[in-house]
């Protein structure tokens, strides 16, 4: 259940790097946007909770679009720029979050009450229906680039910008859609996240972090591999909390640096 | 007049203005007696310090985001040189920081300088992140999470008053990390006008080429991030001593992005635009203390339009301007 909210993120994270070679640091304040859109149309407008959720999925995707043409695309691809506009973006959207919203945490919204047995275990519902559409959205996204025109074009990109827009791909307008899938994504996870932890300003930064270290872990601009890296980084912490109590964070580190020395690459690096 | 009928002052300019500044920064205290001016100052003073570590680095082409661990790193050696072992001067407990520093900088260059540029980073930024875990992890040592405080101030010199005199004499930190900052500036101006910097910008630019010509690129490397980490170390020894506490969260991740940020929006070109950048914006933050939550908007606003106007840093300013002028 923490690795589909993980997988989400850290999917969305390297598909902008994997297509727009965009380090997009601010990706965590995107899936918090999420996670307070969802909240003011659920509980501020009434809508739907499930509507709210896939509502600010698109809201906060669009949104995106917005930043994306007027911020990224000016600066060419992969320079430090980008990273120091990302950060000024992450500080900004969260200063921005909490000067609306203030620092107290927005409450749970719980749809699905109750749990279920699930091999032995107590499951909520709640976090049956996060794996649910974590697995179901990635699905989709996997099988979109595969088998869709679009998604074709983008793997083009991803592979080489230069030969795809020789062969008349609209790159710029590829990076563009890919940004906002993903940060469509990330709105998502936000909204998906109130079912089961309050929304605040700073779960953004908090959750960012687990995002990189799993892309790393697992490759970077790997969509596979961002799986995977979420995965296990899950696995690592929820295994790691169990047995170690809080210092279960410095495993986390830990594998990253073993990662980097043993296969600098990623365990699925190198390849979309 | 015509461009060509104005006399050329360009030379002269340049070489007074650098004496100009320093005096002024020198008899600054004589009439700016206030000392929340003075600790915002001293602040500025040792994260230049600490900017221009990462800034030598950068002009290798590397990004370090894990300065910020240096600090920690300096700042607790410090801390303990204090209280576990009785080391009360701070002639004796700066250097010895400092070079515990540049030691464990040195071995981590030599596995972390392996690693291409982005890995570099990364790795950079685990390991101020680990650093902050270790802290945490040894409580009889470091005191944990509750960090450490009282560390005693060190022996006090006659007329600059004492180091830890919060509210009355704030000259001695003062000056002491004005010549800090200076014998940096110092430092980095010989190293980049030198053959050693030269080696560093080439092989950033062109790295099999200079391998080619028989140099080690590596070892150049390693004594450039020796001498960051170096500077990290300084900075956070001098900063415990100066605050007289440290705390495993006072120098975050975000410090490490922060001191990214003012070296990126100072200019990485010139060794003053760091300084300048470090100071334009840790100054931004404190005035815009004022505006409360608009703050972090406006900070973040003032970040991006430079970075996308003025890619050069603000040093970069004046020749903009000029350029437009002239049309």
């Amino acid at each position: 259940m923490l690795a589909g909210v993980y997988a989400l993120l850290t999917v969305g994270l390297s598909f902008i790097y994997g297509i727009a070679r965009i380090m997009q640091m601010s990706h965590g304040q995107i899936y918090m946007l999420g996670a307070y859109c969802t909240f003011i149309f659920s509980a501020t407008l009434g809508v739907n909770f499930y509507a709210s959720i896939l509502l600010s999925g698109i809201v906060v995707g669009l949104f995106s679009l917005l930043l994306e043409r007027g911020l990224f695309r000016p600066l060419k691809a992969e320079t430090l720029a980008t990273l120091i506009i990302g950060i000024a973006l992450m500080l900004g959207l969260e200063g921005g979050i909490q000067l609306i919203f203030g620092a107290r945490e927005y409450p749970i919204t719980n749809p699905l009450p109750g749990a279920v047995t699930v091999l032995g275990a107590y499951v909520p519902k709640t976090r049956l229906l996060i794996v649910a559409v974590s697995v179901g959205m990635i699905s989709f996204l996997l099988v979109f680039l595969k088998r869709t025109k679009t998604g074709n074009a983008m793997r083009a990109v991803a592979q080489n910008p230069d030969a795809a827009s020789l062969l008349g791909i609209n790159v710029n307008g590829i990076r563009l859609l890919s940004f906002g899938i993903a940060s469509g994504l990330a709105g998502l996870a936000g909204g998906l996240m109130m079912t089961i932890a309050p929304a605040t300003p700073v779960m953004g930064s908090n959750l960012i972090i687990k995002a990189f270290l799993a892309m790393i872990i697992g490759g970077m601009g790997s969509l596979y591999g961002a799986i995977l890296g979420a995965s296990a980084l899950a696995v690592i912490d929820s295994v790691g909390f169990t047995f170690i109590g809080h210092k279960a964070a410095l495993l986390g580190y830990m594998a990253v640096v073993i990662i980097l020395i043993v296969r600098p690459r990623g365990l699925l690096g190198g390849t979309f | 007049m015509a461009p060509s009928e104005r006399p050329d002052h360009s030379s002269g300019n340049r070489r007074a203005v650098p004496i100009v500044l320093i005096l002024f920064v020198l008899l600054l205290p004589t009439w700016v007696k206030d000392p929340y001016i003075l600790h915002v100052l001293i602040e500025i003073a040792y994260f230049s310090i600490a900017a221009l570590g990462v800034r030598l680095m950068m002009t290798a082409g590397y990004w370090n985001i894990g300065q910020a661990g240096f600090m920690t790193f300096g700042g607790y050696t410090a801390a303990v040189l204090v209280l576990e072992l009785d080391v009360t001067s701070l002639y004796l407990s700066l250097p010895i920081a400092t070079g515990l520093t540049a030691l464990l900088g040195c071995a981590f260059g030599y596995v972390a300088l392996r690693s291409l540029g982005l890995y570099f980073a990364i790795i950079t930024l685990s390991f101020s992140l680990v650093i902050r875990q270790v802290v945490v992890a040894f409580p009889d040592v470091t005191g944990g999470l509750l960090g450490i405080f009282d560390v005693t101030p060190p022996q006090p010199l006659p007329y600059l008053g004492e180091f830890g005199d919060w509210e009355r004499s704030k000259l001695y930190p003062y000056y002491l990390i004005v010549v800090l900052l200076l014998l940096t500036y110092l430092l980095m101006h010989r190293i980049e006008h030198s053959r050693f910097g030269m080696v560093l910008r080439a092989a950033a630019e062109a790295e099999t080429l200079t391998k080619s010509v028989g140099i080690s690129v590596m070892k150049y490397r390693l004594i450039a991030f020796t001498i960051a980490c170096l500077l990290g170390g300084l900075s956070g020894a001098y900063a415990t001593h100066y605050h007289m506490l440290i705390h495993p969260d006072y120098y975050t991740l975000w410090v490490s992005i922060y001191i990214l940020v003012y070296v990126m929006f100072g200019g990485i070109k010139s060794i003053f635009g760091t300084i300048l950048g470090t100071t334009a914006l840790i100054g931004a933050m404190e005035i815009l203390q004022f505006t409360m939550g608009l703050r972090a908007v406006i900070y973040a606003g003032v970040i991006i339009v430079v970075t996308m106007f003025l890619p050069g840093g603000i040093v970069s300013l004046p020749g903009t301007l000029k350029r437009l002028w002239r049309g």
